[in-house]
């Protein structure tokens, strides 16, 4: 029976068909039909998140029908703490969108409307499907709108950039297709009929050898990694980034990298508790590594749509060193910090998308004191800078102190170089707003409009949110909190390779509390 | 009585042969395609045979779709080679390489 | 005792009002908004430190929770403040000098277009210094602590189209975050030693959880003191202060001298429970606070901009209330903490009203004689030099004598040495700096040690220095009348911490909150404790005299090109900065912006090359003849054939 999860991922393909029934020529119309569509998901993704029952580790909201029977595949949606504050962040940034793409896509306009809520439909899907052949097929819906809004309305190199962002992340979601295949065997090594159903998966250990699961995990790791992404396999970023119009850039770093990050926590840790715990330091020297490398890297670059994409990286860091960490306050700001970035990056994005527009101009050095004729773009801009460089009081801070606070607990090794990650934020951000709003006013700048009452709407809601997550975050922590302990619960039962065994008591326990 | 099995047989070894014979060496698209007709009509006639030894149908089922298939290739194939012939003027099937690599 | 969360939220709704409004009011309403919640503030403190007193002293302190801040797992940090005799006193403080130097502002700031953006930021800055020193816990410290750096940020780049004026801020910005690294490390570790950031429940815990002179406590102590020495300026983080006055004056008298970077100062204090446990981290604190109080005195020896002048001074002075902290005379750091914000706020007002007299001017050697052109300038200005200096009665003497005799008394009597050096130096720089705005007639100045700062950028547009003929006042009422109150605060604020018994009031109201285990030795009789007042008080006087011999009757003339060099570039520290870190990091950075692009891209295009390249000799297999694929395919038939036949 269709539910409200089932209405929040058809709300945009309705509208999706909506769009495409309308005539190209319309284009008020056209944008119309595809706002409304997203505050219509917007307003059932705010229900259900306030409707959501904190304190439960299990899913809520769940809905299960099924789809392919005979190979145990279902249509199976459903939210827990990991998922639920995703679906909200990104309900809630398509309409901003969607806004302030009205200002720089005004070509194909029918056709942008229609890909970009199909990709909504996508993320939607992918944070809600508790079925891995339904994860799947969501995850690979998700990269094809992607591609075409890079390839079809992007700048010069698009086309490059398109086909390496396609590339390498199709390259990871095979690895990950083949790992699924393999994991549903693995399923019916106790005995029981295969299944691709997470809850059920999560019920009893897999049953394949530790050498298998380091394996499997791996394959899991690398799609996710890709997507975040995390260093070394990063480059497809630079180039999409930059390339892309700068709302889809915003979709890209705010939303699908968090695709990314939500699926380490969501697949990889419940499923492969052993080879987390043996991958975890890898994984987090390599956080260590992507945080300062990139910003590093952010800081010589002239370009500022790659300043902050390399930034962006940099911030994933963060969170990937969170997740990795394995303890309660680290996970937990991992996710606040996953909708923090969202929201920090992807103003970030809009406000470079802001000056693009008025320009055209993408280096950095091109500009020079914007903050004299256009006082409230730079005031929005210092905000969102300072919330991304995690000034205590924005949401930026909540997110990477709890994580930098749990890891210190958990790896001090790790945390001690990852906190002067928060020296090169302030550097290269300070940096940016240095070159673009500081410094003589061109004189070709005089003439730059401030901001409109269209970008007003669009900014004012972020900026809302960053100050309500930075002043008082506990509705975020307090969703997720029982969902995060119960998966790492989970970890922290895995002790040593035995998969064929009676489970221990701690992973049943993490695994029963799944259980519809 | 009926004819014994190994007939059916040869004679499906033999119309195959030819079949292939003709889609190597001859150089009309028509001719081709008529020899690949021979082929399907020769495995055609083993499903049939192999079926009828066995006592059981799914051979002769599977004879239907051939026939199905072979249908259908029929139309596209002829499609394609009357618009070859409408753009080139040929349809020998040395003039046209337009897969090359 | 709720009332206390009043204190920050005047300044703070001052800043929103302001923030938005601003721009749309007239100046008149922006500057009584801005001035009147900070007077609002400093009334409400006043309440609060008459709610104190009626409180038996051992009942003095007071916890205030707003509501769970941040609260998962193992982590609680509540938005909460701490009422207690320390933090009312700051308030006072920082809400007082404040509101002053707002009035100030109100006529310094007259002819500036931009004066709603400056007040508000001015009031986010109070709303932050007066949350930082509030705050109940070391998370919600650290909103205020990043508060007063964002605010200082903001307000060194407030003329954000010089480029010296943005580099300053962003360097400030940079340095300090610096230390804050130190200082978040501190958080995450008294996390894990306390469990809490609390104040009362880490001064409670302390003797239990802290071995004495164990490695956690040290840890401890020192990562939250590399804070404090990013955000006060101390050896080796100081490089960012004498930037830092490309800020408006006013700026500098609030932030950069009163206020805020007596942050570290009041933070070692309000942790003194912690230090108390780590000896060895606080004779890191002592060395370090008389290392620089000696170096930036001698720096500023040669310093030909009057505001950097002063900000040497402040450095040094910062030093000074290091030395006194450091040796555990907790109330002490306070008292010369206070007394400093009276007399330098009052010398940066004055050099601001010597700078609104000559459009901007700040290079003393273009100016000169002027005490008798601003005599009411130069008058607030000779106290705050007086008191600087540590001469009797002001308040600088009390204090600056009180820290020294700690020194002594602590048996750091070497560090005792140094800071008698350091005072010595000081009287004989800000004589220098008074004689040469002040007594000299102009031009004169030049002839003194030769700086080097060529290629000042234009501070404001208009005639700078001393123009022959030009209208040369001293300042409006609403600048001279706040001078005038912090120089009759400079006159009585010794009264603070000397009485005719020791301690003194300020002593006596801190404490029941400071006394366990604050001074280490108190066997000073009362015939010692007058040879090292009148040691100190020897040392200024002869720093004077000898201003007055070199530069006034120039009867001496001690001048080694050398010594004037090295002073001159500071000692070189900053250059070796330059050389030794932030050239290498940039460095690093360009060479990491290479490597991303031609050896990790360079291996993802590379195999994708490789892949095309492969792609392009398979598909010579390719002939596009119908009949090579099918004679290919029967190949392939009957080598399966084969296959199965002969297997």
């Amino acid at each position: 029976m269709p539910g409200i999860l089932t209405a929040l991922v058809a709300v945009p393909l309705i509208g999706a068909a909506g769009v495409a029934l309308l005539p190209a020529g319309r284009v008020r119309a056209v944008r119309a039909v595809g706002l409304v569509t997203t505050l219509a998901a917007l307003a059932l993704a705010a229900w259900v998140w306030a409707r959501f029952a904190p304190g439960t580790s299990g899913l809520e909201f769940e809905e299960r029908a099924a789809w392919v029977p005979a190979v145990g595949i279902a249509y199976h949606l459903g939210l827990d703490g990991l998922s639920v504050s995703l679906v909200a962040l990104t309900a809630f940034l398509f309409p901003l969108a969607l806004a302030a793409a009205a200002g720089q896509v005004r070509d194909r306009v029918k056709a942008f409307v229609v890909t970009a809520l199909l990709l909504e439909a996508g993320l939607l899907g992918t944070f809600m499907a508790q079925d891995l052949v339904l994860f799947y097929v969501f995850w690979e819906a998700m990269l094809v709108p992607m591609y075409f809004l890079i390839a079809l309305w992007g700048g010069a190199g698009r086309a490059g950039a398109a086909i390496k962002f396609f590339l390498y992340t199709m390259a990871g979601s095979i690895l990950m297709l083949v790992a699924i295949v393999a994991v549903y065997l693995g399923s019916a090594a106790g005995g029981g009929a295969p299944t691709f159903d997470l809850p059920s998966l999560l019920r009893e250990p897999l049953g394949v050898a530790p050498g298998v699961q380091a394996v499997l995990f791996a394959a899991f790791a690398v799609a996710f990694a890709i997507k975040m992404p995390v260093w070394p396999l990063h480059t497809w970023l630079p180039d999409a980034y930059a390339e892309a119009p700068p709302v889809v850039t915003v979709l890209l770093a705010s939303l699908m990298a968090k695709a990314g990050a939500y699926g380490l926590l969501r697949f990889c840790l419940p499923l492969f508790p052993e080879a987390s715990r043996a991958f975890g330091p890898l994984l987090s020297a390599l956080a260590v590594v992507g945080i300062l490398y990139g910003g590093a890297v952010a800081w010589a670059q002239g370009d500022m749509r790659r300043l902050l994409a390399y930034g962006s990286m940099s911030h994933m860091g963060f969170i990937l060193l969170g997740i990795f960490a394995f303890d309660v306050p680290a996970v937990q700001g991992s996710l606040i910090q996953m909708v923090n970035h969202g929201v920090s990056t992807g103003a970030l994005f809009l406000l470079a998308g802001y000056l693009l527009e008025r320009t055209g101009r993408a280096r950095t050095d091109a500009y020079g004191g914007v903050a004299a004729t256009a006082p409230a773009l730079a005031a929005a801009a210092l905000i969102v800078v300072l919330s991304s460089l995690a000034l205590p009081g924005t949401n930026g801070f909540i997110g990477e102190f709890l994580i930098l606070v749990g890891t210190f607990q958990a790896r001090p090794a790790a945390a001690v170089p990852a906190t002067l990650g928060t020296v090169a934020a302030a550097a290269y951000l300070l940096a940016f707003v240095g070159r673009v709003f500081h410094g003589p006013l061109r004189d070709d700048l005089r003439a730059l409009p401030d901001l409109r009452a269209r970008e007003y709407a669009v900014l004012v809601p972020l900026i809302l949110v960053i100050f309500w997550v930075g002043l008082y975050p506990q509705p975020l922590l307090v969703r997720s909190e029982a969902t995060v302990t119960a998966v790492l619960r989970r970890v922290a039962a895995a002790h040593g390779p035995a998969p064929r065994a009676a489970p221990a008591v701690g992973s049943r326990a993490g695994g029963g509390e799944r259980t519809p | 009585m009926s004819v014994p099995a190994p007939y059916y047989l040869g004679l499906s070894a033999v119309l195959f042969t030819l079949g292939m014979a003709g889609v190597l060496v001859r150089r009309s698209a028509l001719i081709v395609f008529m020899s690949v007709e021979l082929m399907l009509n020769a495995v055609n006639l083993t499903l049939v045979t192999f079926a009828r030894l066995r006592g059981a149908v799914d051979g002769q089922v599977l004879v239907f779709f051939v026939l199905v298939v072979a249908a259908v290739e029929v139309v596209i194939g002829l499609a394609i080679i009357v618009d070859i012939f409408r753009s080139r003027d040929t349809v020998d099937v040395d003039d046209v390489d337009l897969l090359r690599g | 005792m709720r009332a206390a969360i009043l204190i920050p939220l005047f300044p703070l709704a001052g800043w929103v009002v302001n923030g938005l409004l601003g721009d749309r009011w007239g100046r008149r309403a922006v500057a009584w908004v801005a001035c009147g919640t900070v007077v609002a503030a400093f009334a409400v403190s006043l309440a609060v430190l008459a709610r104190l007193l009626a409180l038996p002293p051992g009942a003095r302190s007071a916890a205030v929770v707003l509501y769970e801040w941040i609260g998962t797992g193992s982590v609680r940090a509540p938005l909460g403040l701490l009422v207690d005799p320390l933090s009312v006193a700051l308030a006072l403080v920082v809400s007082g000098v404040g509101a002053l130097i707002h009035i100030y502002s109100v006529g310094y700031m007259a002819g500036d277009e931009h004066i709603a953006r400056y007040f508000a930021y001015l009031n986010l800055f109070m709303a932050s210094m007066l949350w930082l020193v509030l705050a109940g816990n070391l998370v919600a410290m650290f909103i205020g602590w990043e508060g007063v750096g964002l605010c200082s940020y903001l307000l060194i780049a407030f003329w954000f189209t010089r480029p010296p004026a943005a580099a300053a801020g962003v360097k400030a910005f940079l340095v300090t975050r610096l230390g804050d690294v130190g200082f978040l490390l501190g958080i995450f570790l008294a996390f894990a030693v306390f469990g809490t950031t609390d104040f009362t429940a880490m001064a409670r815990a302390a003797g239990s959880r802290l071995p004495l002179g164990g490695p956690a406590a040290t840890a401890l102590a020192l990562l939250l003191f590399l804070g404090a020495t990013g955000k006060s300026a101390q050896l080796p983080l100081y490089v960012w202060l004498p930037d830092a006055m490309e800020g408006p004056t006013p700026v500098s008298a609030l932030i950069h001298a009163a206020t805020m970077v007596t942050a570290g100062v009041y933070m070692i204090v309000r942790m003194h429970a912690v230090y108390l446990r780590a000896p060895l981290a606080l004779d890191v604190v002592a060395i370090v606070g008389a290392a620089t109080a000696i170096f930036a005195a001698a720096a500023a020896l040669a310093e030909p901009d009057l505001k950097r002048v002063l900000a040497y001074s402040t450095i040094s002075q910062l030093g000074y209330m290091f030395l006194g902290v450091g040796v555990g005379a907790w109330s002490d750091g306070i008292f010369h903490l206070t007394s400093h914000a009276f007399f330098k706020a009052l010398l940066f007002l004055a050099a601001g009203a010597v700078m609104h007299a000559l459009g901007g001017e700040t290079d003393m050697r273009r100016m000169g004689g002027l005490a008798g052109r601003l005599p009411a300038t130069a008058g607030a200005f000779a106290v705050g030099a007086l008191a600087l200096a540590g001469i009797w009665p002001f308040a600088g003497f009390f204090s600056k004598e009180a820290i020294l005799s700690d020194a002594f008394r602590a048996g750091r009597v070497w560090l005792w040495a140094v800071a008698l050096a350091a005072a010595g130096l000081t009287a004989l720089y800000i004589a220098r700096a008074f004689a040469l705005v002040f007594v000299l007639p102009p031009g004169e100045g030049s002839a003194g040690p030769a700086g080097c700062r060529e290629g000042d950028a234009p501070r404001a547009a208009g005639h700078r220095g001393l123009a022959p003929g030009a209208e040369v006042a001293d300042p409006p009422p609403v600048m001279r009348w706040p001078m005038g109150a912090l120089a009759l605060l400079t006159l009585l604020g010794g009264a603070l911490g000397w009485s005719a018994a020791r301690p003194g009031v300020l002593a006596r109201w801190l404490g029941p909150l400071l006394a366990p285990g604050a001074l280490r030795s108190s066997e000073g009789t009362h015939g010692s404790e007058a040879a090292l007042a009148a040691a100190g008080l020897a040392v200024a006087v002869a720093g004077i005299v000898l201003v007055w011999l070199v530069y006034v009757r120039r009867a001496l003339r001690v001048r080694s090109q050398a010594v004037q060099t090295v002073l001159a570039h500071r000692f070189y520290v900053e250059d070796f900065y330059a050389a030794a870190v932030v050239a290498p990091v940039r460095a690093v950075a360009r060479w990491a912006g290479g490597f991303d692009r031609a050896v990790i891209d360079g291996a993802v295009v590379g195999l994708a090359r490789a892949i095309g390249g492969g792609g392009a000799v398979l598909r010579r297999l390719q002939s596009g003849y119908l009949r090579h694929y099918a004679a290919l395919a029967l190949v392939g038939v009957l080598a399966l054939l084969a296959y199965w036949m002969w297997r």
